[in-house]
């Protein structure tokens, strides 16, 4: 061939293959309709005060009793004006419910319109927490109970039964009713499917046994369990499971409610190899444009891996704003696939997204570059409340064979010598530029539970001569050249620690330089860097001596204390001691006895579930850490502040208004659906 | 040549058969399994999973049968052309694979013309004009080319990029066009992000091809039947192209096979880099959390390209050298 | 100093006889590189007339190849013809090939048309990925208004004519899917296609042996006696000389040392060289074989002799003479000449 026919061949297969992948991607979707001019919302401003938080109130008599203002007719997203005057849909008064949600947002009324767009990697936490609607939630302070999704309950006497009712009239994204039926066919379709739920479903085991939901009416749910659950309510606040699911429409994909024959066919022409997988697929919200929602956005796009997400604003969500403005204000919301976190961030440098949770942002590294750019981006970073991790957590295998470290594990005495053996503050200067504070793992500073408190704060001195003495006095001596200690037994004082190399706030950092201090005591530590769901498996096989990673002990909502595996024996990795746990948890059993303490956590959990008052179980959250403190199982160097901003910021485009400030640490109290966007 | 060909694609099946059981064997090596990296992801949210619900994702997956009961189910869905059941993003394979799969082989298309349209004749203009300027400047570029890895290079030109334009170039549409329906003015969008990762991940190759073309031409070159050529009457173009330049290139085509895998595997940096919706990201997702059907599709359709690949070239280099021709 | 100045038998540049095909006066090719310059051809003067046979004979190093490619124009980049001038009969105009444009339409249409060459080694002579019909074809198309059918039915015509087996069929062969023989016949067939008038056969029967050599002979006396082709046959096995060539042209160390009808050099030779290379042929002699060689051996082309290049291996040197300067071309019998100070010369020396 001739060098003019190779080009042109070239030529040819180049043009070829760019139309290909023109044509590839995401399934053709007719373009949504362009928003219509968006402009300020249709009432006038009511006289309330902006408290830059969310205020809730549950029905609209609420809101007038609370306030005095009246909400007299409700308005819609001029985008839909045009569905609703060619008959498509109906008016905005019978789509919403008879008992909306009210909100107030932050700053002031919204205006209608927009498209917010965001980054992630296809599957991400912040972009569900957007949408997720619980049946009650967290206020933005994350205190308290709240209606959300129910409109309100009644606890029985003995704690026993709750009735629940849902909001009369309030419809899925389709039109359909929305009410107990749909809570009570996830019960069956999933709670009590073996093939579903084998084991059942942990939330709803009280007892020993699985509670049972009843239909009582339309919208009157009755449940029951054979012990009593006093945190049901709180339970719902953030239950990802959300138990609820659009039953006219998952029917056809369940066998229990479908023609086996049918289903089976679906089954196979979609390419799967049973019907739990299509449930599964189907089910899930977050790329399913097929199924009904009742989120302020549903998906449009049907891929997880798509490079772009996009979400429309639902008709019928029912929720409004305190001038009767049916919500969310913004039209469209759109997730960029891009795969890796430094592209996100450049993104955002570049001022291309509107809001970004912490969770991609990269974390303090990042803060720097992301504060300079503020102005060139015409964005701002605002304070996302964070988490109180202990970094550098040091957990030690208390059932370990070998007895003369058996012994020294379980001596509090070994563990203080430990935790006086390093500095805490060369640390936090060298990893964290100070930002952190040293501290034993504790709840975070302030709140109900005063992590500053000395009691969370023993032994965290850098206290050389002191460790030394206690070592002296646990029979370890020193070796001949005075360069390292011995075993009881003679052996070299050797450990090696695992160190988790993907946890949250730099481990591996903060082990090295731990392992450094313990060299002046006498310890020599080799550290072996492994990720996160290693380090679980390890735990779980009881080969390790020692590990070091981070840790939240709770004492911040929703991290409690009493229903996490970190403080309370309810996992069998427990951290502290896995025997241990799987010895309360299966009544003796299997495992090892702990000591009394331990068996006393876990009656904590028991009586946390069941206590339906707050005041109590704060009380028992606090037993819970007071147990700790007096037991030291484990040690810590660092705890991260949780409301620095140079640690836990989130992302906003200067267009972006209405946002609660600061941020709550989910973007689900954060009210999303009051947030609005300047047009541009 | 049929019996040739026949006989390769015969071949195809045990190389796959045994690429499959590796690739399964590896992606299941480290310890743990989906589950585990699920639960680790959700407990690092602050949710508590409770061991009944790990048990009962593990026997809903197949994940507590022996791994070589796995193995067979996998393998003998994948023959039949059920690519099984991604476990992270909850959706059939196929679908996901056959969304990105067009991007990938795009790309990598898209550099390999790059490479062959931008290295021969930089190749041949380096070898007639032995020493002279453009010789060394393109000696110089094609070994920075070589050096410098492809992700970095990816790195430097987005930083570039972004400083110049003010544009964070990442992706392969602009927000608008990305789910837009099929047009001509996406297509445009598209050309306008693509050429980026298809000059990067094509440099190295066209970097390796400049110098081995310019080697063998500059063998050829002097050889007796350039010189008879010439004592013909031969004209200096034909001189050129029909005769040197015509068994240069052989070594060239036949080692298309060899680029293939490099463009694939050097798409995975840049892609990740550039944030592209191509198969890359999947698996590198894929095996981190060893969504263990995912993964193993995605490494088999690799392979099945890249010994498609090699074949091909192959055939065409059968086809460009009869002496080759003869022996099969 | 003294340079040589040829005297040819032709007393001016512009009395060249009418059936002259090509004449070469003092050709002076030389080679540039860093260790050097190498004069490899250093004023060689000849004629060939139409249908004659030349024979240039010498040892390898002296110049012969270069001398034919100078011709051709076909010299590497870093040779160049420095001097002298080749003139060649074309369609009854002589035109100076030393002053066309290398590589220009002029010399490309003569070249392969007019002029053609055959070559030592015929499998590397051929492309290995195009068939021999390809080439041979692609040469008639070149040099002749043809059609694609055309073309290849004289180049059957032409495989035919040298003699190979099953022309239709093994046009489309690739060199080596073809024997020895059959690709000395196919180089030949392929310098033939458009009926030169000067065949250039360079050592063809060098890498042969003796049966396929023999072979090659006949071909080429029966093509020359055909076409009425000139040749001139390169080589350094005289014995090739003796049987094909009328006129032969011995050369040694680019220089030209003995000229003239091959009878007359090789029963009555005149210079010391060509004497030596008769004389150095092994004889049979009853009992054993004798064996003469010429003493010394052919110096380096960087450090060549001064004076006569041939004076440091020569039995009849002259001291005083043979190293100071170098020999003019003597003329000793009509068309024979010389270059030896033994037949005169040394005083016109200034």
């Amino acid at each position: 061939m001739t060098k003019m026919q190779i080009s042109f061949l070239a030529i040819a297969v180049l043009l070829c293959t760019v139309v290909l992948a023109g044509c590839g991607g995401a399934p053709a979707v007719p373009a949504p309709q362009e928003p219509a001019a968006a402009g300020a919302a249709a009432a006038a401003i009511p006289n309330v005060e902006f408290t830059q938080q969310v205020v809730r109130y549950n029905t609209i008599a609420d809101y007038e009793a609370a306030t005095g203002n009246k909400i007299t007719e409700f308005h819609q997203a001029p985008m839909l004006d045009a569905l609703v005057a060619a008959g498509t849909l109906p008016p905005v008064e019978e789509r919403l419910p008879a008992e909306p949600l009210v909100l107030q947002p932050a700053d002031t009324i919204g205006e209608y319109g927009g498209t917010m767009l965001s980054g992630g990697d296809g599957e991400s936490w912040a972009q569900e927490d957007l949408l997720r609607e619980f049946p009650n939630t967290y206020g933005s302070d994350m205190e308290g109970v709240w209606p959300n999704v129910f409109m309100s309950w009644e606890v029985s006497a003995d704690g026993k039964s709750t009735t629940f009712k849902t909001r009369p009239g309030m419809k899925w994204s389709d039109g359909e009713p929305f009410g107990v039926d749909d809570f009570i066919f996830w019960y069956e379709a999933v709670a009590m499917n073996k093939e579903l739920s084998p084991n059942g479903i942990n939330e709803l085991l009280v007892g020993g046994e699985m509670g049972t939901m009843t239909k009582v009416d339309d919208t009157t749910m009755l449940m029951e369990f054979s012990a009593p659950y006093g945190i049901l309510t709180q339970r719902f606040n953030r239950w990802r499971e959300m138990p609820y699911l659009p039953a006219h429409y998952m029917k056809q994909f369940h066998p229990d409610f479908a023609d086996k024959a049918a289903l089976d066919a679906i089954v196979k022409e979609r390419g799967y190899t049973n019907w739990t997988e299509l449930f599964e697929a189907e089910r899930y919200w977050y790329n399913n444009p097929s199924i009904p929602t009742i989120f302020a956005w549903k998906a449009t796009t049907a891929s997880a891996s798509a490079a772009l997400l996009e979400y429309e604003r639902n008709p019928y969500y029912w929720k409004v704003d305190i001038a009767g403005n049916q919500l969310p204000y913004i039209d469209k919301e759109s997730l960029i696939n891009l795969g890796n976190q430094e592209g996100i961030v450049l993104k955002a440098i570049a001022g291309e997204l509107d809001y970004q949770h912490q969770e991609w942002l990269g974390g303090p590294i990042n803060f720097p570059v992301l504060k300079q750019g503020e102005q060139a981006g015409n964005y701002r970073l605002i304070l996302q409340k964070g988490w109180s991790d202990t970094a550098g957590t040091v957990n030690f295998n208390m059932s370990i064979d070998d007895p003369v470290l058996r012994e020294l594990f379980n001596n509090k005495d070994f563990r203080i010598a430990l935790s006086l053996g390093f500095d805490r503050n060369e640390i936090n200067e060298v990893v964290y530029n100070g930002t952190f504070s040293p501290s034993q793992p504790a709840p975070p500073d302030g709140g109900i539970y005063h992590g500053e408190d000395p009691a969370f704060l023993q032994y965290i001195e850098h206290d050389v001569d002191r460790a030394n003495e206690i070592l002296d006095g646990l029979g370890l001596t020193w070796n001949s050249d005075q360069t390292q200690r011995l075993l009881p037994d003679g052996r070299p004082f050797e450990l090696t620690a695992q160190a988790n190399s993907d946890g949250i706030g730099s481990p591996m950092a903060v082990a090295e330089l731990m392992v450094q201090g313990w060299k002046d005591i006498g310890l020599t530590a080799a550290i072996k860097p492994q990720p996160g769901d290693l380090q679980m498996e390890r735990r779980l096989a009881g080969d390790y001596e020692i590990q070091i990673g981070s840790a939240n002990v709770g004492g911040q909502n929703p991290i409690i204390a009493a229903l996490r595996g970190v403080a309370v024996p309810i996992v069998p990795d427990w951290m502290i001691n896995p025997p241990w746990a799987q010895w309360v948890m299966s009544d003796g059993a299997e495992g090892e006895e702990p000591p009394a303490d331990v068996k006393r956590l876990y009656e904590i959990h028991d009586e946390f579930v069941a206590e339906p008052e707050l005041e109590k179980r704060i009380e028992l959250e606090k037993e819970i850490f007071a147990i700790h403190n007096r037991n030291l199982w484990i040690i810590s160097a660092l705890k991260a502040p949780a409301d620095l901003e140079s640690v836990w910021y989130s992302y906003f485009s200067n267009r972006m208004y209405n946002i609660p400030n600061p941020v709550a640490p989910e973007y689900y109290y954060a009210v999303p659906s009051t947030w609005s966007k300047h047009s541009d | 040549m049929l019996p040739f060909i026949a006989k390769r694609l015969l071949l195809m099946v045990p190389t796959l058969i045994i690429i499959s059981f590796v690739g399964f064997i590896i992606i299941q090596a480290p310890p743990g399994d989906f589950v585990s990296s699920y639960v680790a992801g959700l407990q690092r949210q602050g949710d508590v999973i409770d061991p009944e619900l790990i048990a009962g994702l593990r026997s809903r997956f197949g994940l507590d049968q022996p791994l070589h009961i796995q193995y067979w189910r996998w393998v003998s869905n994948f023959a039949q052309g059920n690519l099984g059941y991604s476990m992270s993003l909850r959706q059939p394979v196929a679908d996901i694979i056959l969304e990105r799969l067009p991007f990938s082989v795009t790309i990598s298309l898209l550099s390999l013309i790059l490479v062959y349209v931008i290295g021969i004749p930089v190749g041949i203009l380096s070898a007639t004009r032995q020493y002279s300027l453009a010789d060394y400047t393109a000696t110089i570029i094609s070994f920075l080319g070589v050096a410098t890895p492809s992700f970095l290079l990816a790195l430097v030109m987005l930083w570039l990029l972004f400083v110049w334009t003010g544009n964070a170039q990442l992706g392969l549409y602009s927000m608008e066009m990305q789910n837009a329906p099929f047009s001509l003015a996406k297509m445009l969008d598209l050309l306008n992000h693509i050429w980026l990762p298809a000059l990067i991940v094509g440099i190295g190759g066209t970097a390796g091809l400049i110098r081995t073309m310019r080697a063998n031409l500059l063998d050829e070159l002097p050889k007796p039947y350039v010189t008879v050529a010439r004592a013909r009457g031969v004209g200096p173009t034909k001189l050129l192209y029909k005769y040197p330049l015509r068994i240069a290139i052989n070594p060239v085509i036949s080692t298309v096979g060899y680029t293939l895998p490099d463009l694939i595997e050097g798409e995975v940096l840049v892609s990740l880099v550039l944030g592209l919706p191509t198969l890359a990201p999947i698996l590198l997702r894929a095996l981190l959390q060893q969504d263990m059907w995912l993964a193993s599709s995605v490494i088999m359709i690799q392979a099945i390209l890249v010994l498609i690949g090699t074949l091909l070239s192959d055939i065409l280099l059968a086809i460009v050298d009869p002496r080759i021709r003869g022996s099969i | 100093m003294s340079n040589s100045y040829p005297t040819s038998t032709l007393d001016s540049a512009l009395e060249i006889p009418a059936n002259t095909l090509l004449s070469v006066r003092n050709l002076q090719t030389h080679f540039f590189s860093r260790e050097g310059t190498v004069k490899a051809v250093d004023g060689v003067t000849f004629d060939v007339k139409q249908g004659e046979i030349l024979g240039i004979a010498g040892e390898s190093g002296c110049g012969k190849s270069v001398t034919s490619q100078s011709i051709m124009r076909i010299l590497p980049k870093n040779a160049k013809i420095v001097g002298g001038e080749i003139l060649y009969n074309h369609q009854g105009q002589f035109i100076d090939l030393t002053t066309v444009e290398p590589d220009g339409k002029m010399i490309r249409g003569i070249r392969g048309k007019e002029i053609a060459m055959i070559f030592q080694e015929p499998m590397t002579a051929f492309s290995p990925v195009h068939t021999i019909g390809n080439q041979i074809i692609e040469t008639i198309r070149i040099h002749q208004p043809m059609s694609q059918e055309e073309a290849r039915a004289k180049a059957i015509e032409m495989l035919y004519r040298v003699g190979m087996p099953n022309p239709g069929r093994n046009i489309d062969q690739y060199t080596f899917n073809l024997s020895g023989g059959m690709r000395q016949r196919a180089m030949v067939a392929l310098a033939l296609s458009c009926q030169p008038k000067l065949l250039i056969a360079d050592e063809p029967t060098t890498a042969v042996d003796v049966t396929i050599q023999a072979q090659i002979l006949r071909l080429l006396r029966e093509i020359q006696a055909d076409l009425g082709m000139a040749i001139i046959m390169i080589t350094h096995d005289l014995g090739v000389i003796a049987e094909l060539t009328d006129r032969v042209l011995i050369m040694y160390l680019g220089k030209e040392v003995e000229y003239g009808p091959v009878k007359n050099v090789f029963h009555h030779p005149r210079h010391p060289y060509t004497r030596g290379l008769l004389a150095s042929i092994p004889k049979m002699v009853p009992g054993r074989i004798e064996i003469e060689p010429i003493e010394g051996s052919v110096p380096s082309p960087y450090a060549m002799p001064t004076g006569c290049k041939f004076h440091p291996r020569c039995r009849d040197f002259m001291r005083g003479v043979c190293e100071v300067s170098e020999p003019p071309l003597i003329p000793i019998a009509p068309g024979h000449e010389v270059s030896c100070y033994l037949y005169g010369g040394r005083e016109e020396r200034a």
